[in-house]
C-alpha cells in the first residue's frame, strides 16, 4: 500500500518533470537564433532619385531579408534618446522629427532585433544586408520609394555615430537601426547598434 | 643848413619806406587762415565758407551684409545617444540556458520513470 504511494507519487513527479523539461527545450529552440536568412539581391537601376514632398511612410519592405512590416511613428524618449518600438511590435518605426522617406535628407527608421518574449524582431536579419541591397518604403501618398543600400556598420552604444546618422545631406537617404553586437545581462541591453545607410535610387 | 637837408632826405626816406607798408596794411586783406590754427593776425567774424556737413553716420565704412542664419537642420531634434532596440532573447547564451533546464528536466523525468519501473518490477 506505501508502496503504491510512493509509485504514484514518483509517477507524478516524473509527469511534471517531463513536461517542464519538455517546455524548456521547446523555448530553447524558440530562442535559438536562426539562421540568418537573405534573398540575393536583384539588380535595381540606379537612376537619379528626385527629392519628394514630405508624406508619412506607412509600410517597409526589404525583400533581401524578407522583411515586409508596418511603419509606427515615434518620437523622442524622456531621457532624451529615440522611442523604440513596443517590444514585441512586429513594426518598425519612424523617427518623426527626420525627413520622410523621399524628402530631402535621412530618414530614419528604428526596430527590434529581438524581443524577451517573441523571439527575433523585425530587424534580425538586418545585418545581413550588403551594399546594393534594396529597401522600399510606401508612403501615406501612394508612392512608394526606393532605396540602394550604400553600407553597414555596427558601432558601440558608447560610440554611436551620432553625425553620420542624423546629420544633413544632399539627397534623400534613409537610415535603419537595430541593436546588434553583444547582450549584457546586468544592463539589459545590447552593446551594439547596427546601423543601414542608404540612398534613394528612385 | 646841410644838416637840415640831411634830415629832412632822412626824414623823407622814412616816410618812402613807412607809408607804403601802412597803406598796404590797410586794403590788404588778412591771408586765409587754415581752419583749426591759432593764429594772432585779426579775425574776421565770418560765416563758414564751407557748406555744413550733410547729417548721416558718423562712420563711413560700408556696411557689411549679415552672414546667413543656419538653415534648420533635416532633422529637427536629433536625439540623445543610441537606440535600444532590443530584448536580448536571441543573444548567445539564453538559448543554452532553455536547454540545460530542459536536459536536467528531461533527465529527471526518465530517472523517476525507471525507478517507478523498477519498484513495480520488485513488487
Amino acid at each position: 500500500m506505501r508502496g503504491d504511494r510512493v509509485a504514484q507519487l514518483l509517477l507524478a513527479v516524473t509527469l511534471v518533470t517531463g513536461l517542464c523539461g519538455a517546455g524548456f527545450v521547446a523555448a530553447g529552440l524558440a530562442g535559438t537564433p536562426r539562421a540568418p536568412q537573405r534573398v540575393d539581391a536583384v539588380a535595381v537601376s540606379s537612376g537619379p532619385a528626385p527629392v519628394l514632398g514630405r508624406s508619412l511612410p506607412v509600410t517597409l519592405a526589404i525583400p533581401a531579408i524578407r522583411v515586409h512590416a508596418g511603419l509606427l511613428t515615434l518620437g523622442v524618449a524622456p531621457d532624451g534618446r529615440v522611442a523604440v518600438p513596443p517590444l514585441d511590435s512586429p513594426d518598425a518605426g519612424w523617427y518623426e522629427h527626420s525627413p520622410t522617406p523621399g524628402e530631402l535628407g535621412p530618414a530614419v527608421l528604428l526596430g527590434h532585433v529581438d524581443s524577451a518574449r517573441t523571439g527575433p524582431g523585425v530587424f534580425y536579419d538586418l545585418r545581413m544586408l550588403r551594399p546594393g541591397d534594396t529597401v522600399r518604403v510606401t508612403r501615406a501618398d501612394g508612392g512608394v520609394v526606393a532605396f540602394r543600400v550604400d553600407r553597414v556598420g555596427q558601432y558601440p552604444k558608447a560610440a554611436f555615430p551620432t553625425a553620420a546618422v542624423y546629420g544633413d545631406i544632399d539627397h534623400a537617404g534613409l537610415r535603419l537601426i537595430t541593436c546588434g553586437g553583444a547582450f549584457d545581462r546586468s544592463a539589459r541591453s545590447y552593446v551594439d547598434d547596427v546601423v543601414v545607410f542608404a540612398s534613394a535610387i528612385a | 643848413m646841410t644838416s637840415r637837408l640831411c634830415f629832412a632826405a632822412a626824414v623823407t626816406a622814412a616816410l618812402f619806406v613807412a607809408l607804403p607798408g601802412a597803406a598796404f596794411a590797410d586794403t590788404t586783406p588778412p591771408a586765409p587762415v587754415p581752419t583749426g590754427t591759432s593764429s594772432s593776425g585779426p579775425v574776421q567774424s565770418q560765416a563758414p565758407t564751407t557748406p555744413p556737413a550733410p547729417a548721416g553716420p558718423a562712420t563711413t565704412v560700408a556696411p557689411v551684409p549679415a552672414a546667413p542664419a543656419p538653415a534648420p537642420g533635416q532633422v529637427g531634434v536629433v536625439p540623445v545617444g543610441a537606440a535600444d532596440t532590443g530584448g536580448g532573447s536571441t543573444a548567445p547564451g539564453s538559448a543554452g540556458t532553455l536547454f540545460v533546464l530542459g536536459g536536467l528536466g528531461l533527465a529527471g523525468a526518465t530517472g523517476a520513470g525507471a525507478l517507478v519501473v523498477a519498484r513495480r518490477r520488485t513488487a
